[in-house]
């Protein structure tokens, strides 16, 4: 199974102009040349390939914290589904 | 009187991604109609389509929030620039306009966004699907691209956008506002609303089992267009600015006009009334005779109103018409990007003396009384040739190009 690092990495170099090499956890999406707008609509990109729903108002800054971001939501998920089947 | 030379040219079609070779594959007289993927399931599932069409490799990093009408009017701009050879970094920016014929912008991009709708996630809705979509970006994406400042904006007269904009374009050189001014037409209309509206309105050719033999200008068994799509754009300079840079120009635009039917809101006026009236005022607007017209390049779309109604048109201003072809036997009928690209050919016929051939046609029809260059390419001597567009609404262009 790909790592979400891989995933955004796939989600970046699809949507946008961006080589696959500049994606790190340190780099912030105003680095890769991500506007507010851009920014908008690799959370659609990301929430189309992960199925998660990014908040608008919380979007992360670096790759780094959507990284963390998608972690915890799946982890939730994961909780959730647990909580479930308990 | 400002004398507007044309300086350069780019042009994106299904013949072609550049001037080039959509020039060579038009002296073939050679169909590009095939089966449309994006059509299935339609009664009329063929158009024209723009080959290897890949906008991030063509147009490189602003790719990405460009809808498909957009990114191929950036690369003919580009083309056209780079024909000039104008440099964007010793130019007057605010001298430099942009004027781009579209009639129906970006389809696509509200499919995609509609279906959000309808799956209730309106918050889902792209912030950039007005932004990519929206007619005026044909301009201002080229503005954006090369940095061109002055006027920017786009017209639409439906089937006659491209034309309309090159001599709105020609009205902001006479004027004195700018110097320079990149105009034309970009368009995609590869989409199944208005592939089933226009073949529900009838103008659509039905020849469905055999897609290269259906566009059929001005012959007897014509049937209606082919949906295409594609762009292009001419510069447009002022005589004086194109000499003070040691720029020869492909050709001039002597003459511009325009009218509107008033008549219906599709169909043209059966006489080709408006059509004529343009064709003499652009005549006279060049201070031409109409014996001083070597060539027309017609609209041509193939359909039986408009084709019958563009000959009676002819028939009215010329004694005995020039040469006449249509190069929508070809390349289909690419609604707001038609007029710009048929202008650039024209240019291309006076330029080279080669008028290139209407595909498809066989027969002219008996009602029809005009001269078609049909099979092969026809020299030509004309010094002055004619580019006509007619839109639904009965809007009507007409653009008088001369080669000194």
């Amino acid at each position: 199974m790909a790592t979400t690092l891989e995933t955004i990495t796939q989600v970046l170099t699809e949507t946008f102009p961006i080589d696959a090499a500049d994606i790190t956890p340190e780099r912030t999406f105003e680095d890769l040349g991500l506007d507010s707008l851009a920014l908008l609509e690799m959370g659609l990109a990301v929430q189309e390939s992960t199925g998660i729903t990014l908040n608008d108002t919380e979007l992360p800054k670096t790759v780094g914290q959507l990284v963390t971001l998608l972690d915890t939501a799946r982890g939730d998920t994961v909780l959730a589904a647990t909580d479930n089947t308990a | 009187m400002t004398r507007v030379a044309i300086t350069g040219l780019g042009i994106v079609s299904p013949a072609g991604l550049d001037t080039e070779s959509t020039w060579q594959t038009l002296l073939q007289g050679r169909s590009t109609a095939q089966r449309d993927e994006q059509l299935a399931g339609l009664p009329v599932d063929i158009s024209c389509q723009v080959p290897e069409f890949d906008a991030r490799r063509l147009i490189g990093a602003s790719a990405w929030r460009l809808d498909r009408f957009t990114a191929m009017g950036i690369l003919a701009a580009r083309e056209a620039l780079a024909d000039a050879r104008l440099d964007p970094r010793t130019w007057e920016p605010l001298r430099v306009g942009v004027v781009i014929g579209s009639g129906t912008a970006s389809m696509e991009r509200y499919d995609r966004e509609f279906a959000k709708l309808a799956d209730d996630r309106p918050l889902d809705i792209s912030p950039l699907a007005i932004p990519r979509s929206v007619p005026n970006m044909s301009a201002a994406e080229i503005g954006l691209d090369t940095g061109a400042r002055g006027p920017n904006f786009t017209v639409s007269t439906a089937c006659a956008s491209g034309a309309t904009a090159i001599g709105t374009a020609r009205d902001l050189l006479r004027a004195g506002t700018c110097d320079i001014v990149l105009a034309g037409g970009a368009e995609s209309v590869r989409h199944p609303i208005p592939a089933a509206c226009f073949h529900r309105m009838g103008a659509l050719s039905q020849r469905t089992e055999d897609p290269a033999r259906a566009s059929r200008p001005f012959d007897s068994s014509r049937d209606g267009f082919v949906l295409s799509e594609g762009a292009a754009v001419l510069v447009l300079e002022r005589s004086e600015h194109a000499r003070a840079r040691g720029r020869q120009p492909r050709a001039h635009l002597a003459g511009y006009a325009a009218t509107c039917d008033a008549h219906h809101y599709a169909a043209p006026h059966p006489q080709g009334r408006g059509a004529a009236e343009a064709l003499t005022a652009a005549l006279a607007d060049a201070a031409l005779e109409p014996a001083d017209i070597g060539h027309i390049n017609a609209h041509g779309t193939a359909t039986r109103l408009n084709d019958l109604a563009e000959a009676r048109a002819l028939n009215t201003v010329f004694a005995t018409p020039p040469p006449v072809t249509s190069i929508k036997g070809a390349i289909g009928h690419a609604i707001g990007a038609a007029g710009a690209i048929e202008a650039a050919v024209t240019v291309l016929t006076l330029q080279y003396g080669l008028i290139p051939p209407t595909a498809n046609h066989e027969d002219t029809a008996l009602d029809i009384d005009l001269d078609i260059v049909a099979k092969a390419p026809r020299t030509t001597r004309a010094g002055a040739a004619v580019s006509t567009s007619y839109g639904f609404g009965g809007q009507n262009a007409a653009l008088v190009f001369t080669s000194r």
